[in-house]
């Protein structure tokens, strides 16, 4: 079959209908590899940092808009993880009147608090940061109020015509990516409920490269969604309704 | 008589000339790398009856005993090659004898670095042998050295006491190998790690932003009459350095040389894997040694022996 395929190809002139076909094979799988056909992706669930309590909670416990010249900062909880990049980036495209500290700058100013792997879930670690002075002193040059950690993953869940990623396999995805922003007031030392976000989205694939995954519409989804009610929290409005995993 | 032409002349000097030289690769690659009788290497040899087979050692370093630990190189199992020979002699008649100036002589005195073998001697205080260790050399060996860890001040509320630092000899010279596989597993490079500095210079950071002073003690443990004028005394050591990460111990002793207790720091370290070059080696240990300050400044006030000793100086209340 090999040989019989090598026959086909002239060393000059015109490529024969055999040579178009695999060229035009090759190149539409390499392509298609590169680029995946995306569908749009929706919101499964989301809430603000304020979802919990702010129903029931009367206004004075809505989180106080920020005052002028004060600044707030996005970090990542994971080091190289790009989702905190993400909602900056949304935050500053979307609100470019919120004054940011650049995570670096933040962390090198803060050394050893709250510096990358700094165990946040924990609201000990937290408080432990803020009972030194010289941190409270800090913050306060800086006019720091919000400290937002963001932590996110994307669940590939790929399958493929073949069973396996093997070159040419027809595949397909079904992305989700589930996002979550942790908010601390610095100015009155106090942690707020996460900002959670859920996507999920359906993109098709030809696996014809190895190792090539575009799942951007399920992530910029999902960080477009955090930034805007961060946005709200730190204007100090009324979050937007909480949205659950069975709809709205 | 007649002078010979001038090419005869000319291709006899070439000839003279390439024969001269190839007394070296051509010779080396013929008689191979001679093998040590390393049946002298015995409990109680002296180091006289060592070097005799091993040659003088690539390092020594004193032991706090009065002992020392010294290194020799040398070479097991890599045979004489005449094919080699032959090889180089060709390579030394094509090339006009530029074969053997420009990589030849280097090559052979390089030699096959699978044949490369290190001999670790311990020496007691009586100059005799008392522990051997013999390993492969590495294909490859990559220096680190690690620089400053911690820029600035860190914030940290000081403790209201003058706090004495000892950096015992060995911290600053230690090197911690780590030897990694490369090259789909045919290959070892090896990573020196040398970070004694860095470790001081770490802990005069971290120190000086936890306590009111610090005072460096250079002799540990004290005499009876020269007990230093401080609450307590600090000594670190690197117990564990890995590209993947760094171990500090920290032993917290009371003036007179009683110790408060001792407690343990982790920095993990983070970036490029596998490092292929010094840098990137050097910027993951960095890391770890970050992180380990980061743990060791953040946590110091919890440790039991500092709570101990706060408790029973009245410092920091």
């Amino acid at each position: 079959v090999t040989r019989g395929w090598l026959r086909t190809v002239p060393r000059r002139g015109k490529a024969s209908r055999p040579d178009r076909l695999l060229v035009a094979f090759g190149l539409s799988s390499v392509l298609a590899g590169c680029l995946p056909v995306p569908l749009p992706s929706t919101v499964e669930a989301a809430r603000s940092p304020t979802a919990r309590t702010s129903e029931a909670a009367p206004a004075s416990q809505l989180p106080r808009p920020l005052a002028p010249g004060e600044k707030v900062v996005i970090i990542a909880a994971e080091p190289e993880d790009s989702f905190a990049e993400g909602v900056r980036e949304q935050v500053a495209e979307r609100a470019p009147t919120i004054p940011q500290l650049a995570e670096d700058d933040f962390r090198r100013a803060l050394f050893p608090w709250f510096q990358s792997g700094w165990p946040s879930e924990r609201p000990e670690a937290f408080e432990r940061a803020m009972r030194e002075q010289a941190v409270r002193r800090r913050i306060a040059e800086l006019d720091l109020r919000y400290l937002v950690e963001v932590r996110g993953d994307t669940e590939e869940n790929a399958s493929f015509t073949s069973g396996a990623p093997y070159p040419g396999a027809m595949g397909w995805g079904r992305p989700q990516t589930h996002l979550a922003a942790k908010v601390w007031d610095l100015k009155e030392g106090r942690a707020f409920d996460d900002a959670a976000v859920e996507t999920s989205g359906v993109e098709f694939l030809f696996w014809a490269v190895y190792g090539v995954y575009l799942f951007s519409m399920t992530e910029s989804k999902a960080t477009a969604e955090v930034a805007d009610r961060l946005i709200l929290f730190f204007e100090g409005k009324p979050p937007p309704p909480e949205i659950t995993a069975s709809g709205q | 008589m007649p002078l010979p032409s001038a090419l005869p002349a000319h291709a006899l000097a070439v000839v003279s000339l390439v024969l001269g030289l190839s007394g070296c690769a051509v010779v080396m690659a013929a008689s191979g790398k001679p093998e040590p009788d390393l049946s002298v290497c015995t409990i109680g040899a002296t180091a006289e009856q060592i070097e005799a087979q091993l040659g003088e050692p690539t390092s020594t370093q004193a032991l706090p005993d009065g002992g020392s630990e010294c290194r020799y190189a040398f070479w097991k199992g890599d045979p004489p090659s005449y094919g080699r020979a032959a090889a180089h002699a060709a390579a030394d008649v094509l090339t006009y004898g530029l074969w053997e100036v420009i990589y030849g002589t280097r090559m052979e005195a390089s030699g096959d670095p699978a044949h490369r073998y290190e001999m670790r001697v311990t020496y007691g205080a009586d100059g005799r042998a008392r522990d051997f260790v013999v390993e492969r050399l590495a294909d490859e060996e990559v220096e680190v050295l690690t620089g400053q860890v911690i820029e600035g001040a860190p914030l940290i509320d000081p403790i209201d006491a003058r706090i004495g630092v000892h950096y015992p000899p060995e911290l600053e010279a230690a090197v911690f190998k780590d030897r990694r596989l490369f090259a789909e597993g045919t290959k070892t490079r090896e990573f020196r790690l040398r970070l004694g500095p860095s470790v001081v210079q770490l802990f005069d950071a971290a120190l000086g932003a936890q306590f009111a002073a610090v005072e460096v003690i250079d002799r540990w443990p004290p005499t009876a009459a020269g007990r230093p004028d401080v609450a307590a005394v600090i000594e670190p050591r690197v117990e564990q350095a890995t590209l993947d990460r760094v171990k500090l111990s920290v032993t917290l002793y009371r003036p007179d040389g009683a110790a408060y207790g001792a407690w343990t720091v982790t920095g993990r370290a983070q970036g490029d894997w596998p490092p292929s070059n010094a840098e990137q080696a050097t910027a993951r240990v960095e890391f770890a040694l970050r992180n380990a300050a980061v743990q060791l400044l953040t946590q110091f006030r919890d440790q039991a022996p500092v709570r101990q000793m706060l408790a029973e100086t009245g410092a920091g209340l």
